[in-house]
């Protein structure tokens, strides 16, 4: 949430940021259907793995959407900043994103 | 870590030097600089690599292909310099022990290795918008930094671009952009090797956390780049259809299921070229070396027993074609997605399914490749189970039972049986690891798996040299051990076959070392009764060989497997090397071979389907043995190599103990019930 990001695969501003935050509802990556697109709010993992979220771009204000769903619907295909990664649901359950 | 090798310089004139110089000299005049390649999975590295030094490296379209430091020298016009390519790694912060290599040995903690003087950062210029964490660590690190941009064809080709002046000067770091495979860019990046010292450093703060460096890198490109327009669609399109729920498991299969069909047919002329050069050096060989104990080791020692294992290159090569195309073209990262529930279910995760496929080609780089699994638990599971995947080792087996015992029986015009009960074995190899994986991780090394993060590449056509080259590796690699352990195999053999000489026959045995391509070259020159009693003496011979000793010596407790004391011969041979059951049969039907005589010099496996138990007046190798002998192949670990690697990454004897003495048992078993199965059945 740093004012000076100013990509389009982020949000600009805190002011932006609250603004979008109360025309949708926050939920967790997890939950968002298949063909949607969210802002990530922030990871709520602690440790290693939820710094190694953060490392591959999993950090407030970068947009993801969701790609599909592996054939036993866990994992699930995400797409964010150029790239895509997957995770299992069990962790994405930890990312708070606000559905947009 | 074994390859990373200590990098004392040598003279900067004589490369060779470099590994063997442990206590360079003190006037030694300049140290060779040493540059090291970091950068994110799949970023490209091993491909700029190559490109740069021409080195061995292994190269695919998945994250996780290199897994240890690989060395390599570039020769500029003044010097030489030192190069090291690294596991990628998305941080210096390590989850996994492949992570963990490129950290330490950039950091200059790797015992083996010489801190690098600099550092190239590899960046897939289509995902440079994540790269920036990891820009930003190595950067802290202070040492001389270059940012190398990889993949720009495909960011041009999707309508993007990047302004790597712009991207310099604001991170004020020399930056070169490349496409590897091309070559295109790698002189300008070379003009800027030979001075590491004189780059610009950055001014830049790096921040601390990933959050800082990720709005750094936004501010920065937000000048520089122009975001791609188009999306990877063809991407889209076919994950669309292989990650489908239903269609995708589907066609994955029946590709599969055709190409074991197909290998068949298509090895089968190679095949019979490198037969027909086999026997002309036999030929060879009976012509220039005089009748007696040389031309029998040579004939019936090593060229029957060498050749008999490398007339099987054909579908070896097959196989490592099939599998180099899947990684090549990024199908990996597909299967590990799409069953990680699976695996998860199991307590293992995605990526150890890719470790256990890469197994297909040979265990040991399937249990290197475990070492991007960030769970050590997981990790141990896979490497222990590895050895279950059929590698190609045991293709020789296979196809020489398969193709000699199987009836060629075609179903609905296309389904051939011996395709089936091939690709039935392969099946089996693999179903069995998952469930001892499954097994272990439920009882012994029992532990909550970690979190699956991966990243899914897209699409990418193989170079067909880059497939070739590594499919000429394996191939190099498996006649290597030809003409080591499965030669010095032969010859031991060989000995404990003729040896020793029954007393009364040693004048006999003196003039003739007959062999079997001696037979086939003069089929009509000895008359009948000349056959009889040399070969009776040959028989003779094996009967009482010290081979004969021990094999009759384990009889009992193979019988109830339905394997004589031949077989069990070649099962302790085998011990060393799963090919060694192929060279020694070969050996004791090549010696037994002066009971036929045909025109054609027939081949093992026939000559194999006309051996008759004494005892019973029947076939040896019934149905029923070589479903036995299959199967006792498919989960028996007989690889001394494999042991000293499982060994290695486990860091003690404990695991490869183990691992051979329960599959040995799992095997014993599996043939014991299978024998009696199938011999009361069929
Ligand atoms: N189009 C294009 N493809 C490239 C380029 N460089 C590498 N590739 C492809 O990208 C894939 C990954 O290349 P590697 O060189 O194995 O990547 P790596 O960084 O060594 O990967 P790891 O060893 O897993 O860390 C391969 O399919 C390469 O053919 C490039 O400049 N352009
Ligand atoms: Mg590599």
């Amino acid at each position: 949430m740093d004012p000076s990001a100013s990509r389009s695969w982020s949000v600009n501003t805190q002011a932006e940021m609250t603004s979008v935050m109360k025309s949708s509802e926050t939920t967790v990556l997890s939950q968002l259907p298949v063909g949607k697109t969210a802002k990530v709010v922030s990871v709520t993992l602690e440790g290693t793995y939820g710094k190694r979220l953060r490392i591959m771009g999993f950090i407030a204000g970068t947009y993801v959407s969701v790609v599909r769903c592996a054939p036993l619907q866990d994992p699930r295909e995400y797409e964010l900043r150029g790239t895509r990664i997957c995770l299992r649901n069990e962790e994405a359950r930890h990312v708070q994103v606000i559905a947009i | 870590m074994s390859r990373s090798l200590r990098s004392e310089p040598g003279h900067p004139m004589s490369p060779q030097d470099s590994n063997m110089t442990n206590n360079a000299p003190a006037q030694e005049p300049a140290k060779r600089l040493h540059f090291a390649l970091v950068g994110a999975p799949n970023a490209g590295k091993s491909t700029l690599f190559h490109a740069l030094t021409r080195a061995r490296t292994k190269i695919a379209n998945f994250p996780g292909v290199t897994v240890d430091v690989v060395r390599g020298e570039v020769k500029l016009p003044d010097q030489t310099l030192d190069i090291s390519d690294l596991p990628g790694a998305y941080s210096l912060d390590p989850i996994s022990p492949d992570e963990e290599i490129s950290a330490r040995f950039i950091r200059g903690e790797l015992t083996k290795s010489r801190r690098p003087d600099a550092v190239m950062v590899v960046i897939d210029a289509t995902t440079l918008s994540r790269s920036f964490p990891l820009v930003f660590e190595v950067l802290a690190l202070g040492l001389p930094t270059l940012l190398v941009l990889t993949m720009t064809d495909e960011l041009q080709a999707r309508g993007g671009g990047i302004q790597t002046g712009i991207l310099s000067r604001k991170l004020g770091i020399p930056v070169v952009g490349v496409v590897g495979h091309r070559g295109i860019g790698v002189d300008e990046l070379k003009g800027f090797l030979s001075k590491p010292e004189d780059w610009p450093r950055t001014s830049l703060d790096p921040g601390a956390t990933p959050e800082e460096r990720f709005s750094l890198g936004d501010t920065i490109l937000s000048e520089c780049l122009t975001e791609p327009r188009k999306k990877n669609t063809s991407t889209d399109r076919l994950d669309r259809i292989l990650l489908h729920r239903i269609l995708g498991p589907i066609i994955f299969f029946a590709l599969m299921f055709v190409f074991f069909q197909a290998m068949f047919s298509w090895a089968e002329a190679p095949m019979s070229w490198l037969e027909s050069l086999i026997g002309l050096i036999a030929d060879g060989v009976n012509a220039v070396v005089p009748s007696g104990f040389l031309r029998s080791l040579l004939v019936d020692g090593v060229i029957a027993g060498v050749g008999g294992v490398i007339v099987f290159i054909p579908q070896i090569a097959l196989v490592l074609l099939m599998i180099h195309f899947l990684e090549g073209v990024g199908y990996m990262a597909r299967a590990a997605f799409a069953v990680d529930r699976l695996m998860g279910w199991m307590g293992l995760e995605g990526r150890c399914f890719v470790s256990l496929l890469s197994s297909y080609a040979c265990a040991i780089p399937g249990i290197m490749a475990t070492r991007s699994v960030p769970d050590p638990r997981s990790r141990l599971a896979t490497i222990l189970v590895a050895p279950f995947m059929t590698c190609s080792a045991r293709l020789p087996v296979y196809t020489l039972l398969i193709s000699g015992f199987v009836p060629d029986k075609q179903f609905f015009g296309i389904v051939n049986l011996r395709g089936t009960v091939f690709f039935s074995l392969y099946l089996l190899g693999a179903v069995s690891a998952v469930l001892a994986a499954a097994v272990l991780k439920r009882g012994m090394i029992r532990g909550k798996s970690l979190p699956f993060v991966m990243e899914l590449p897209p699409y990418r056509l193989p170079r067909i040299s880059v497939t070739l080259r590594q499919v000429w590796w394996g191939v190099r690699a498996f006649l290597k051990k030809a003409g080591s352990m499965i030669l010095m195999a032969s010859i031991i053999l060989w000995v404990l076959l003729s040896y020793p000489k029954p007393e009364n026959m040693d004048s006999v045995n003196e003039d003739n070392g007959t062999t079997l391509a001696e037979e086939a070259s003069t089929p009509t020159e000895e008359p009948a009764s000349g056959v009889d009693s040399e070969s009776l003496s040959r028989s003779k011979v094996l009967e009482g060989s010290y081979a004969a000793t021990i094999g009759r010596a384990i009889e009992p407790a193979l019988a109830p497997l339905g394997f004589d004391w031949k077989i069990g011969v070649g099962l302790i041979g085998s011990l060393a090397a799963r090919e060694v059951v192929v060279a020694t049969l070969a050996q004791i039907y090549a010696v037994q071979e002066e009971e036929e005589e045909e025109e054609d010099a027939p081949n093992l496996a026939a000559r194999m389907a006309r051996e008759i138990n004494p005892k019973t007046g029947k076939p040896v190798y019934d149905l029923a043995t070589v479903l036995s002998l299959l199967v006792f192949f498919v989960y028996s670990l007989q690889c001394i190599s494999t042991l000293a690697v499982m060994r290695r990454e486990t860091n003690g004897y404990k695991w490869p103990t183990l691992a051979f003495f329960s599959m040995l048992a799992i095997a014993y078993v599996a043939s014991l019930i299978t024998y009696q199965v199938a011999s009361r059945c069929l």
